[in-house]
């Protein structure tokens, strides 16, 4: 096998088959695109999910006139409970004093809080496994003296559904765009053996091997999803660049949702190469299969 | 170096067979005739020769390999060992005379030297020194078969098969090709040739085979095209 050859042959064949080798590179490169925003809301989601499980503590609010009995009835039911790692008790004046840094930012808020009683005492528990609030919930919500118990996943559900809208959307496109993408390259292929068919008539004849034969399909292939690839991380970082750092800049500035970084962009890159070149590599070994058939 | 037992082909899409039962053997560096009117069988014939096609039943044998077993991959090995040519020469437009013999050693792997080498010693042989940078569309019929000749000699097979070679070709120039074919067979390559030119057959007087809807009619040594009934 000459490299000189198949480099020849390789370079004639993108030559006639230039728009649908375009069209090939497209699709991979939107197939692509997509493949990477679902890694970095996957990313984002994951980040997220640290940052806040993590700190979770459940909040059980009482009510203004709770006894000293049912406070203590309370407590010990905490310390005796599995689930339980650690509880606080927050009282009126501590509250006030949480509320006063929370919302630093706002002295208008702050000053309208004078009396500390307004604020509800609470018991801040710390869960072993955090999953399992809900129980905590249910077990503590209805208990003498209890206000109520502060569902942290009512705060945190609408965020978590827009990572995973984002997430799903992502994936959603990228199958959709990859399957245009393998069907693209199988046509591609096919066109290509058709223009070939004289030459790949004579190969066969004069008893070339089928790696020769394939080879050079194979190769369309690869070069296409290179460069459906490298098209794909540079609309990765046209997207960073122009939506997220610009037009989504105030949405990730509240700190909420944490930021993708470059870095998070650069480590996607690898993976999109990677599959690109297999994808490719695999859609068009197996249409040359079919149409160079010996 | 050739040899039929019992062969039958049927197409799937058919019902007679387009090779009935056919039992042959070709000696090596024989020259043969294989004749009969279209629809015969001579082109099964010679796709069973290249594995192009498998027998129904029966067993072929070409140069001490039974193709009926031979694996799938060790096919472009096998067809190295046979050159081809055709009625319509199949040269590629795009590529030069000699690009196009030199096609055959590129794709079957040789090295650059051995191609520098032997190219332009095969087109000196087959006629064409000097036209190695024609177009085919440059070349007159015959020299373009002259080309198709040469990229099928150029690995030295054992085995030349020719489908109606000369059927393209007016009868001075037939002749001509005819020459260098037999110039070929007396450097040790057997050929066998299908043909319907009756002039080149009585001229020749080589071993003619032929065949009538599939079956063996005559298998005959310095035979001639129109049987002597």
């Amino acid at each position: 096998m000459r490299p000189r050859f198949v480099l020849t042959e390789l370079l004639n064949g993108l030559r006639r088959n230039l728009t649908m080798a375009v069209a090939v590179v497209v699709t991979v490169m939107i197939s692509l695109a997509f493949v990477g925003a679902s890694i970095l809301a996957t990313d984002v989601a994951n980040t997220m999910h640290k940052r806040y499980y993590g700190k979770f503590e459940v909040a059980i609010y009482l009510q203004q006139n709770i006894s000293p009995a049912e406070q203590t009835a309370l407590e010990q039911q905490l310390t005796s409970d599995q689930q339980v790692k650690a509880y606080m008790y927050i009282d009126h004046a501590q509250a006030l004093a949480n509320f006063k840094q929370e919302f630093a930012g706002t002295p208008a808020l702050v000053n309208s809080v004078s009396d500390a009683s307004v604020l509800p005492a609470s018991l801040q528990v710390q869960l072993k496994d955090i999953k399992n609030y809900q129980d905590i919930v249910a077990e503590y919500g209805n208990q003498p003296g209890v206000d109520q118990v502060f569902d942290p996943q009512m705060y945190l559900k609408p965020l978590f559904n827009l990572i995973d809208g984002v997430k799903v959307l992502a994936v959603v496109v990228a199958i959709v765009a990859g399957a245009a993408a393998i069907l693209t390259t199988f046509n591609t292929i096919r066109l290509a053996a058709f223009s070939r068919r004289r030459e790949i008539g004579i190969m066969r004849l004069v008893g070339a091997s089928n790696f020769t034969i394939q080879l050079p399909f194979v190769l369309e292939g690869v070069i296409a999803g290179v460069v459906g690839a490298v098209a794909a991380g540079g609309l990765l970082v046209l997207f960073k660049r122009f939506v997220l750092d610009t037009t989504l800049h105030d949405f990730f500035a509240t700190g909420s949702i944490p930021p993708v970084a470059w870095h998070d962009v650069g480590g996607v890159m690898p993976w999109l190469a990677l599959s690109g070149i297999v994808a490719a590599a695999i859609a068009s070994y197996f249409t040359s299969l079919v149409y160079v058939r010996v | 170096m050739i040899k039929l037992e019992n062969v039958t082909k049927t197409y799937p899409s058919q019902t007679r067979p387009a090779l009935q039962d056919l039992t042959l053997s070709l000696g090596s560096g024989d020259f043969v005739f294989l004749v009969g009117a279209s629809g015969s069988g001579k082109s099964t014939f010679l796709r069973l020769l290249l594995r192009e096609e498998r027998p129904t039943s029966g067993t072929v044998h070409v140069a001490g390999k039974n193709l009926a077993r031979l694996a799938h991959w060790k096919i472009p090995a096998f067809r190295r060992q046979i050159g081809c040519v055709f009625q319509d020469f199949r040269l590629l437009p795009n590529k030069t005379v000699a690009q196009n013999v030199a096609f055959a050693l590129e794709v079957t792997g040789s090295d650059r030297h051995k191609t520098a080498v032997v190219v332009p010693e095969v087109l000196d042989m087959v006629g064409l020194k000097g036209k190695e940078n024609r177009m085919p569309d440059e070349l007159s019929g015959g020299e373009q078969q002259r080309v198709a000749i040469a990229r099928a000699f150029v690995n030295k097979p054992m085995l030349l098969i020719a489908d109606e070679p000369t059927g393209n070709l007016d009868p001075a120039t037939s002749i001509g090709i005819m020459k260098l074919l037999d110039r070929i067979n007396r450097l040790g390559t057997t050929v066998v040739m299908a043909t319907h030119d009756a002039a080149i057959v009585d001229t020749m007087r080589r071993r003619v085979v032929e065949l009538d809807r599939g079956n063996l009619v005559r298998d005959q040594a310095r035979g001639v095209y129109g049987y002597a009934q």
